[in-house]
């Protein structure tokens, strides 16, 4: 058994459901790419500049490739699947360069048939990992949409919503914003400053500001003008703190780590003693474990959901889940997930349509199974 | 035979301190032949080939291992470790070029004062104008590394080649991440320091090249220069105290740390000295006289042994 033959195996499984084979180019532009993931990926990038000074780099991923193909209407939103190199720098020596990625994307659906094909995606996926031991496996589910719901529903002040959904996919996660939020409760950030700024007109306020720069012998350098720092400083003094017991119901709604049977009574039992409502979402969640319930993939029944899980990137909206090798961190032998609203972005509005991926490492399934 | 190659500063404020911490180690540099001066040597060590470089050729050769050794900033170290793998040893800290390395943003932005904030300025302006903010630097993984840990997910980097602190205002960039000493350059073009921006604290060391030929005399010859360098630092920090050699030594020496204590002579740190003379002179009634020690040389050598056990530590590759 080589990378090759399971890589065969596993295409020939995702095969199985009627999607298009698609090979993306291998060269695309860095652009998009980094706006999409920013720093962090740019120095995991294979990343050149071309003769008249535009950044390409080399396909990180399946998905982007694919999504810009749709987003640019090159191909129809489709199901498609695919089989083929990626290129990524690593910091770990015995990782390459280059290795092989296998999986699906499947540009379709609507509101009502998001669990059906959310469903349909996993149990492909996972059935395609069949030869990877169950016991040496640990399957994670979350939603990305639930966080939103409960911000949303909690009714926050200010900018904190914004900044706690910010805060959600970024590497530190949004407990450490929550910690922060629950420290300035006590130490509200009404300054002077703000709060006089605050108090007067907009053209006042500015005024205000000229003085005070003019007395702090600072000038305005760079891309931010005046105006965007006072509407920032009034928008602080007019931002309450979070009540602590909403900090405790978030606390409490991030640490939940249940297994799949469990996790829709869990989410449950905490909107009810929240007083919170996002039954739209629950709903949506009930009716895909549902299905897989009922006709369990390979790996399902050991899996866990947990409100923290998420991807790196901040373009998944939606179910994400991910098959790891237990004790082997963070390096996912298959990371899925929906993203309904990548391929909009990507067109800058032109273009939209909702999205589910599935990227499987043939390297780390054939780790796992040895 | 292998010399042992020591590069130095070619310029500037840190060639001058360098040399003048060589000189007070008692191993002044003397400039050698050639016309151009790239090359020198130190009389008192045998085998010691001195290279005056620029800051960041002395980084590179290090890393590439064609010098031994070389003095330079521990900024220039932890940023070329990040990609450069583990190649570099921090032998010993020299005293001087201490710097900081931090972010720094213009003064007028008074909403930002952490890098939280930095953040969500940057979401802002990243959804409004359709770019992130970008941060011009000569560190551009140490900053990287610092701006994700941080959480800072909206930003760009902009290699700077010249003096970055003058990047905002030339258009080029936001914000800056960049080496400071007294703060004076950044005041002076409109930029604040953020309250959580220090990255980190930087002074020169003498640095050690895993990667060099160590072959030959090499290693014997950096016992040496480690030797004095170690025993010129013991001298700076000790005081020799003398005294009446016939008068008994009184028990409560024995309790002090960091003491070497023998009829009519101690030696001390420096900082309990005076102290300790007083107490002493009035126990023995006999005059103490304090000097300074100017080496200290003792058999072992930690610095030596740690040098020695990161060398080994590497895999050739």
């Amino acid at each position: 058994m080589t990378v090759s033959t399971i890589s065969d195996d596993i295409a020939r499984a995702i095969g199985a459901s009627a999607a298009t084979q698609i090979e993306p180019p291998v060269v695309i532009r860095a652009r998009p790419v980094v706006d999409l993931s920013g720093e962090a990926l740019r120095a995991r990038l294979c990343i050149f500049s071309g003769t008249e000074g535009t950044e390409y780099c080399l396909r990180p991923d399946m998905t982007t490739a694919i999504a810009g193909l749709v987003a640019n209407r090159e191909r129809p939103a489709a199901r498609y699947r695919y089989d083929g190199l990626v290129f990524r720098l690593s910091d770990d020596p015995t990782e390459g360069v280059e290795f092989r990625q296998t999986g699906f994307e499947w540009f379709e659906g609507d509101e009502d048939s998001t669990p059906t094909i959310d469903a349909e995606a996993i149990q492909l996926g996972l059935s395609a990992l069949a030869q990877c031991p169950e016991e040496r496996c640990v399957l994670t589910v979350g939603d990305v949409a639930l966080f939103g719901a409960v911000i949303d529903s909690m009714s926050l002040p200010g900018t904190w919503p914004a900044r706690l959904k910010r805060a959600f996919s970024s590497l530190r996660g949004p407990v450490d914003l929550l910690k922060a939020a629950a420290a300035n409760a006590d130490a509200p950030d009404q300054s002077s400053l703000n709060t006089v700024l605050a108090a007067v007109s907009e053209t006042e306020a500015e005024d205000a500001f000229r003085n005070l720069l003019q007395l702090m012998g600072a000038q305005q350098v760079g891309i931010r003008r005046a105006g965007d720092v006072i509407s920032r400083l009034r928008e602080r003094a007019a931002t309450a703190p979070i009540p602590s017991e909403k900090i405790a119901a978030l606390e409490e709604f991030l640490s939940i780590d249940t297994p799949l049977t469990n996790a829709v009574a869990v989410l449950k039992k905490f909107g009810k003693r929240s007083g919170l409502s996002f039954t739209k979402q629950i709903d949506r969640l009930e009716r895909t474990l549902a299905i897989l319930d009922n006709d369990p993939p390979p790996h399902w029944r050991e899996g866990r959901f947990r409100t923290r899980a998420t991807h790196r990137f901040d373009y998944y909206d939606g179910l994400v889940f991910e098959l790891a090798a237990s004790g082997k961190g963070p390096k996912p032998i298959l990371a899925g997930g929906r993203y309904d609203g990548l391929v909009s972005r990507l067109s800058g509005g032109e273009m939209a349509s909702r999205a589910i991926g599935v990227a499987i490492r043939p390297d780390r399934a054939l780790e796992c199974i040895q | 035979m292998t010399s042992l190659k020591l590069a130095i500063p070619s310029k500037g404020r840190l060639k001058d301190q360098t040399e003048a911490y060589l000189a007070d180690c008692g191993l002044r540099v003397e400039t050698g032949g050639g016309t151009r001066g790239y090359t020198g040597s130190i009389a008192s060590i045998s085998g010691l080939e001195v290279w005056f470089m620029s800051a960041s050729e002395i980084v590179r050769a290090l890393i590439s291992g064609d010098v031994h050794l070389g003095v330079t900033g521990e900024d220039l170290v932890r940023e070329a470790t990040i990609t450069s793998g583990d190649t570099l040893h921090l032998c010993v800290p020299l005293g001087f070029g201490s710097a900081r390395l931090v972010v720094a943003v213009p003064r007028f932005w008074l909403d930002v004062e952490s890098m939280s904030d930095l953040d969500d300025v940057g979401a802002v302006h990243a959804a409004r104008d359709g770019r992130p903010l970008r941060v011009a630097t000569k560190y551009m993984n140490l900053a990287r590394e610092y701006f994700i840990a941080a959480g800072v997910r909206h930003f760009r980097l902009v290699e700077s080649t010249g003096a970055t602190e003058g990047a905002p205002a030339n258009g080029v960039a936001d914000l800056i991440v960049d080496i400071t000493t007294t703060g004076q350059t950044l005041a002076g073009n409109g930029l604040k320091i953020l309250k959580d921006g220090e990255i980190l604290k930087s002074e020169a060391h003498l640095v050690m090249s895993k990667r060099s030929n160590w072959s030959g005399h090499s290693v014997e010859t950096l016992r040496t220069l480690l030797d004095v360098i170690a025993a010129r630092r013991r001298g700076r920090e000790m005081r020799i105290l003398t005294f009446d050699r016939a008068r008994p030594l009184p028990e409560w020496l024995q309790g002090i740390d960091d003491l070497l204590a023998e009829p009519g002579i101690v030696r001390c740190p420096n900082s309990v000295a005076s102290d300790l003379s007083r107490r002493l002179s009035r126990d023995l009634q006999s005059p103490v006289t304090i000097t300074t020690a100017d080496f200290v040389f003792l058999p072992e050598n930690s610095i030596f042994d740690q040098a020695m056990s990161a060398m080994n530590a590497v895999p050739s590759s």
